[in-house]
């Protein structure tokens, strides 16, 4: 070894390091591009959470790294993504309000995609009536008062004002878990409004200084250097590739391995998502009872998320022992029946569907385009099977009647 | 501390600067010592678990001992008694439930250590017998059969390739030279088991889970194919890396551990195979069993024309044993067979061929590259389809062959016959290509400048994956056996 191996070595290991690292984040940002703008941009500046709807008569898009497509949200004059303006409904027609969080407002999925979607025009067709859906699930990060969330029960007299035949609350076991939740902690909101702030570069250099000099001086330079890998494209791309690439029971063991996130899908469930449940009920309870004074049908249906829907495909045979998937859902449906509403099951439906799990986004779990017409095909099939006698789907459907005019 | 963790990479790093610090023999000695201690202890939580080990370890030094005193006529019985001992101890299934000790106890390691006294045993029992008798001490002995290096899953090192390095005065030199190369190949195995073997063990995992899925034919044959065709490679990223992290922290510690691969992919027959895969193991089978045996066959069937079918019979009782000794199962015996049977048709292919064409001709075809070709990918296939009985239970294996018909598992066969031949080949042609790249230091590729890049290169992906992402990855599969 020569002398000048001593810097050249250390040197040459170095330059290996920085190019790659700067290589694979420009790969992985032309691979997973996003958009610059975001859901952000259509909700007031200043309020990073609550309960206050998008800005009425906004438009904004977003592309999220996971997705193949830009997703444009338009709010119309009410602030709902309802594909319509808000208003009364079409004569003749009978009119779902829909109300739930990011997930049923199609969050990172173009509102022509969503299950809120495709799903009026299979009711019709297996009703053989003219159903319309008006949604107003709203989401984002901790934004536009989904529901269930801290002031949604006064917020609920807004759907009512919606004129509909039927209230549909479409919930995930995230709403449930959030049902708890009283708001972002300061770390969260700095984040929030961080994010909402990223355009401004002045001083940019500045503050990068600052930051480091801050997490050198206060020992948090991993917990720093950690943050600043997790919002890499990088990190996100490589996230998304192993995620996405395990198998079934791969990833329902590594799901199931985080007990915090994974309780719900306990048999004996954990006390945290009992409380949680218990504020549902509240929620619940609410909400029917404002429903049932309008003498308007209330249905409930869960959605599973991606680790539930997984479970639910492997079969009962290869759940662990320990857990059972479907036992949120007897926890919602005793809830939801016990204060008069209706609960109607889909997660069965779940089970005949393989690897229902790949049509949701790996990383960020919401369902993807294919993943919302799985939904809504699986939702057809549930509100129409009797449980709803205004949806019960007919011996002639819709098609057979327009043939027979 | 799993065997190719950070931990004991850390650990080693820590046990190799350590016994640095003096080049004495004792001083050495010690620290491998407290060091393997450490990492037992590290293993099991309660010393109760390890009396069976230890039991076992006194019995084949008691063994030794008998035969160090020059009582040659026990040498059979001291080798039963340890065979035996390990059989009850690893509980193989062909002994009645009934005599096994039923209290867990710790058995990792304990088929190496087998090997490892066995040798002992045997060596010594010759020298018994020659009349020269050379002692192995206490400390000796469990300093070669604990050492925490080859403890979990070898290599099968030999007692006086040991002894020469460990017990040297004058250690082997450990320059910035060697200690480069050694953190290079530290950086290499680490990679091979946390990511190589990772991303080889989700490809695999998916095909078991695609084959018992409601999918078209197609799907299925390309699901068998990836399911057949991954595997050794994951196999092999996962025990080559490991035994590539040995190697490395021997040599730190002056001491050279044999080689346990010597890229078996570029076999291009059978035998060859087991002459590059597992090396220490087939060798010593090689030695301590082929050889005994054929001699004594010989020594028994004097006739010329049956020698060469002896040989083949002796292959194929070696290898049964390589098979069998992998596991207690039936899978296990099925997987020695077809080792067995593997390199038997192999020898006879050989010996049959070269007397219908002449040994001439035959040589020269064993010279063609694309016999060679079509060879290795044949002998590629062959261990692909006979890992089934090593990795998968009969259960797995009856849902793996009945989700095709047999002409689809046939043009699954054929198909990674086809792909192994030009894709190995062309493995082959590129590495020969890239080597031919020359500076007067040798090839550039395996020159310092070249193994700093890509040793960079494989740590920092093994720093995000391992670290960063926290992607678990299989254990070391002969961490197992």
């Amino acid at each position: 070894m020569r002398r000048r191996d001593w810097i050249l070595l250390p040197v040459l290991g170095l330059i290996t390091i920085a190019l790659l690292m700067v290589s694979a984040e420009s790969i992985a940002r032309w691979s997973f591009p996003t958009s610059e703008s975001g859901l952000q941009g259509c909700f007031a500046k200043g309020i990073p959470w609550g309960n206050a709807g998008a800005v009425p008569n906004t438009v904004c898009s977003e592309r999220m790294a996971e997705s193949k497509y830009l997703a444009e949200y338009r709010f119309n004059s009410c602030g709902h993504r309802a594909g319509v303006e808000c208003g009364p409904k079409q004569a003749g027609s009978y009119r779902i309000v829909m109300i739930g969080s990011s997930m049923a407002m199609g969050l990172f999925t173009p509102r022509e995609m969503t299950f809120a979607s495709l799903l009026p025009p299979k009711l019709s067709q297996e009703t053989g009536r003219k159903i319309e859906l008006y949604n107003e699930a709203s989401g984002g990060e901790f934004r536009g008062g989904p529901f269930p969330m801290r002031g949604s029960i006064s917020q609920f007299k807004e759907v009512l004002s919606a004129s509909p035949d039927m209230v549909l609350w479409v919930v995930t076991p995230m709403d449930v878990e959030n049902a708890t939740f009283e708001g972002p902690s300061p770390e969260q909101m700095a984040a929030i409004q961080n994010r909402a702030g990223s355009g401004v570069r002045s001083g940019h250099l500045a503050n990068v200084w600052n930051k480091v000099k801050a997490a050198v001086t206060q020992g948090t330079i991993d917990k720093e250097l950690r943050g600043r890998w997790d919002q890499s494209r990088t990190s996100l791309a490589l996230k998304h590739i192993f995620y996405g690439s395990e198998s079934q029971q791969q990833y329902v063991d590594s799901y199931l391995k985080n007990q915090d996130d994974s309780g719900f899908l306990r048999a004996d469930m954990s006390p945290k998502w009992r409380n949680s449940l218990a504020a549902f009920e509240g929620y619940a309870e609410a909400f029917e009872s404002q429903a049932k004074k309008a003498n308007l049908p209330f249905v409930v249906v869960l959605v599973p998320n991606r680790a539930q829907a997984a479970m639910l495909s492997m079969g009962r045979d290869q759940w662990p022992a320990g857990y059972d998937p479907y036992k949120l859902d007897e926890e919602m449906r005793a809830i939801v029946e016990k204060h008069g509403g209706t609960y109607v099951d889909v997660l069965p439906e779940f089970s005949k569907i393989p690897n229902p799990e790949q049509h949701y986004f790996p990383i960020d779990g919401h369902p993807d385009a294919e993943g919302h017409a799985m939904i809504a095909d699986v939702l057809a099939h549930g509100l129409t099977n009797g449980a709803i006698p205004q949806l019960k789907a007919s011996a002639q459907p819709q098609a057979q009647l327009e043939r027979g005019r | 501390m799993d065997s190719a963790s950070f931990q004991f990479v850390l650990f080693g790093l820590i046990a190799a600067i350590v016994s640095n610090f003096s080049r004495s023999r004792v001083w050495r000695s010690i620290i491998l010592m407290l060091a393997s201690l450490i990492f037992l202890a590290m293993l099991a939580q309660q010393l109760i678990v390890f009396i069976p080990l230890a039991g076992f370890l006194l019995l084949g030094y008691l063994g030794l001992a008998m035969l160090e005193r020059g009582w040659s006529k026990l040498t059979v019985w001291t080798i039963v008694a340890v065979i035996f001992a390990y059989v009850w101890l690893k509980k193989y299934t062909f002994l009645p439930e009934g005599i096994f000790l039923h209290s867990p106890y710790f058995t990792l390691g304990l088929s190496y250590i087998f090997f490892r006294v066995l040798h002992l045993l045997i060596d010594a029992g010759e020298s018994a017998s020659e009349g020269s008798i050379n002692k192995i001490g206490i400390g000796a002995y469990l300093l070669y059969t604990l050492n925490f290096t080859t403890f979990v899953s070898g290599p099968i090192q030999r007692y006086n390739e040991f002894a020469q390095d460990q017990f040297a005065d004058e250690p082997i030199p450990l320059g910035p030279r060697v200690i480069g190369l050694q953190l290079e190949r530290l950086v290499r195995g680490f990679f091979k088991v946390n990511v190589l073997a990772m991303l080889l063990h989700i490809v695999q995992q998916n095909g078991i889970a695609q084959l018992s899925q409601p999918i078209s034919p197609s799907h299925r044959a390309v699901a068998a194919f990836w399911l057949v065709a991954v595997y050794p490679f994951f196999l092999y990223a996962n025990f080559s890396g490991y035994i590539d992290i040995v190697i490395a922290l021997a040599r730190l510690m002056r001491v050279r551990l044999p080689e346990n691969f010597d890229r078996p992919f570029s076999a291009s027959s059978f035998l060859d195979f087991w002459n590059r895969w597992h090396i220490s193991l087939s060798m010593w089978l090689k030695t301590y069993v082929y050889n005994p045996l054929l001699l004594a066959l010989m020594r028994r069937i004097s006739s010329q024309a049956m020698a060469p079918f002896l040989g083949v019979f002796c292959f194929f009782v070696t290898f049964f044993l390589i098979g069998i000794w992998h596991g207690r199962t039936s899978e296990y015996a099925v997987f020695g067979v077809l080792q067995g049977g593997g390199v038997a048709i192999n020898k006879l292919w050989q010996l049959q061929l070269a007397k219908a064409i002449g040994k001439k001709k035959y040589k020269e075809l064993a010279k063609n590259p694309i016999y060679i070709a079509f060879g290795r990918g044949l002998t590629f296939t062959w261990f692909a389809f006979t890992m089934f009985w090593f990795w998968a239970n009969w259960k797995q294996i009856h849902t793996i062959f009945t989700a095709m018909g047999v002409v689809q598992w046939f043009a699954v066969w054929l198909a990674i016959w086809l792909t192994a031949t030009a894709v190995l080949a062309g493995w082959e042609w590129l590495r020969a290509m890239l080597l031919s790249i020359q500076t007067a230091e040798g090839p550039v590729l395996t020159g310092r400048y070249a193994r700093v890049v890509y040793a960079s290169a494989l740590g920092l992906a093994a720093f995000v994956v391992t670290v960063l992402l926290n992607q678990p990855a299989p254990g070391i599969v002969y961490k197992a056996f």
